[in-house]
């Protein structure tokens, strides 16, 4: 039984310990608490506006929810790089993300290119896409117009890790022409090469 | 390096307030407490933005500088204050910002049941219930402070100031719909309106000098 015990409390520290090193730290916005404060901190988190919705990547976890943790994700795809956000709108998880042709980032220190640019989001080289997790992959037909702004990338020394932060806003219209307007969003990740950044073999 | 320079000039007001007594004068010595109704005034938009209700308490040291002068008297003040504010959205938002405030005031008593004061308050958030708040707020604050007392010639006395916050809480940068950083924001300033009492610890002026 005391053997039981232990057990029980080593699993509640590891449980407290995943928690604390996934969630990111949510810095409330002074102007909108409602969206995380723009910082350049590596806080891992994320958030902006769907329309009068707010989506945000920290997520609440429960004892029998599985852990949500705040994941960003970079990756070459073909001869664009793909950048995704993981998150929640209300109660439905949603990803954003961001296609961007000819960068040349093949290597995970390739990502600094981006730094300071603001990338207009024309739909046709550049594209971001609202994906929420009932309308996947029929959201990747509808290419969202806007800006995307990594204003700012910092690469570790031996080039392992980085802490990346900026803003985007978009809009994507889909089929029927409803619009959806993604706004104020703003991000701060400390992203690793190991975890955050994949090269997929080519098919 | 801006925020050390901020706590000397905190801790050189505390030392004006604590020993720059004119050591010959007659002086009461009292504690205060009571609530605060807070709010902040801006010019960025603070949406659905509301007040809270705070509370505050110390003591606080009335002296008479000037003998001939019996109506005109210097009041020091230690005192830790809750203030702040809230915005409601599909839940509140409560902003909770305690300082440790040292308002130095001029009290006038033209009748002997009734005062105004006025001055300046120093003060230095301590605590907030905001995550990173005292990295997102300036901490130091000045205000000017304009007040009433009622029954101030009792051992217990009502009184009602209002303080207005003089120094921008925040420095923070403005950021457009898509994204686009538009400038710097320097805004939110406290506004509070306090009503407390007041008990002397002795009803008798106290000789700071034999």
């Amino acid at each position: 039984m005391k053997k039981l015990s232990c057990i029980n409390k080593l699993l509640v520290l590891v449980i407290a310990l995943a928690a604390i090193a996934c969630n990111g730290i949510f810095v409330p916005d002074p102007i909108d608490p409602r969206l995380p404060k723009y910082t350049e901190s590596g806080n891992n988190v994320a958030g902006a506006f769907v329309n009068n919705q707010v989506w945000e990547s920290t997520v609440t976890w429960g004892l029998y929810d599985f852990f949500d943790t705040p994941e960003f994700y970079v990756w070459p795809e073909k001869d664009s790089v793909v950048i995704r956000f993981s998150g929640n709108t209300g109660d439905e998880s949603a990803y954003i993300e961001f296609h961007l042709k000819d960068w040349n980032i093949a290597d995970f220190e390739d990502i600094s290119k981006l730094s300071g640019l603001k990338i207009e989001l024309d739909g046709n080289e550049n594209s971001a896409y609202y994906i929420e997790g009932s309308n996947y992959p029929e959201a990747y037909k509808y290419k969202g117009i806007g800006q995307f702004y990594p204003k700012n990338i910092q690469l570790n020394d031996s080039l392992t890790s980085a802490t990346i932060s900026g803003t985007f806003g978009f809009t994507v219209t889909d089929s029927v022409g409803v619009n959806i307007k993604i706004t104020y969003g703003r991000f701060d990740y400390r992203i690793s090469k190991e975890d955050d950044f994949f090269v997929y073999p080519e098919w | 390096m801006k925020n050390i320079k901020i706590n000397w000039a905190f801790g050189f007001v505390l030392l004006l307030a604590g020993f720059l007594v004119p050591v010959k004068s007659e002086a009461q010595v009292a504690v205060i407490g009571g609530g605060n109704l807070s709010t902040v005034r801006s010019e960025v938009t603070l949406e659905n933005k509301e007040a809270i209700f705070g509370y505050h308490f110390g003591y606080q040291l009335q002296y008479y500088p000037v003998k001939s002068l019996k109506k005109w008297s210097v009041i020091n003040e230690l005192i830790f204050s809750r203030k702040g504010y809230m915005q409601q959205f599909e839940e509140d938002y409560d902003f909770h910002l305690n300082y440790l405030a040292v308002p130095v005031l001029i009290n006038y008593s033209p009748i002997s049941f009734l005062s105004v004061r006025g001055g300046v308050e120093f003060s230095k958030m301590i605590s907030t219930n905001i995550k990173q708040g005292l990295k997102t707020y300036n901490t130091f604050d000045v205000g000017l402070v304009f007040g009433i007392t009622a029954f101030d010639n009792k051992w217990v006395s009502i009184y009602s100031r209002a303080t207005y916050g003089l120094l921008p809480m925040l420095d923070y940068v403005e950021i457009d719909e898509m994204g686009n950083f538009a400038g710097d924001i320097h805004d939110i300033r406290n506004l509070c309106y306090s009503l407390g009492i007041r008990i002397k610890l002795s009803n008798e002026k106290v000789k700071l000098y034999k």
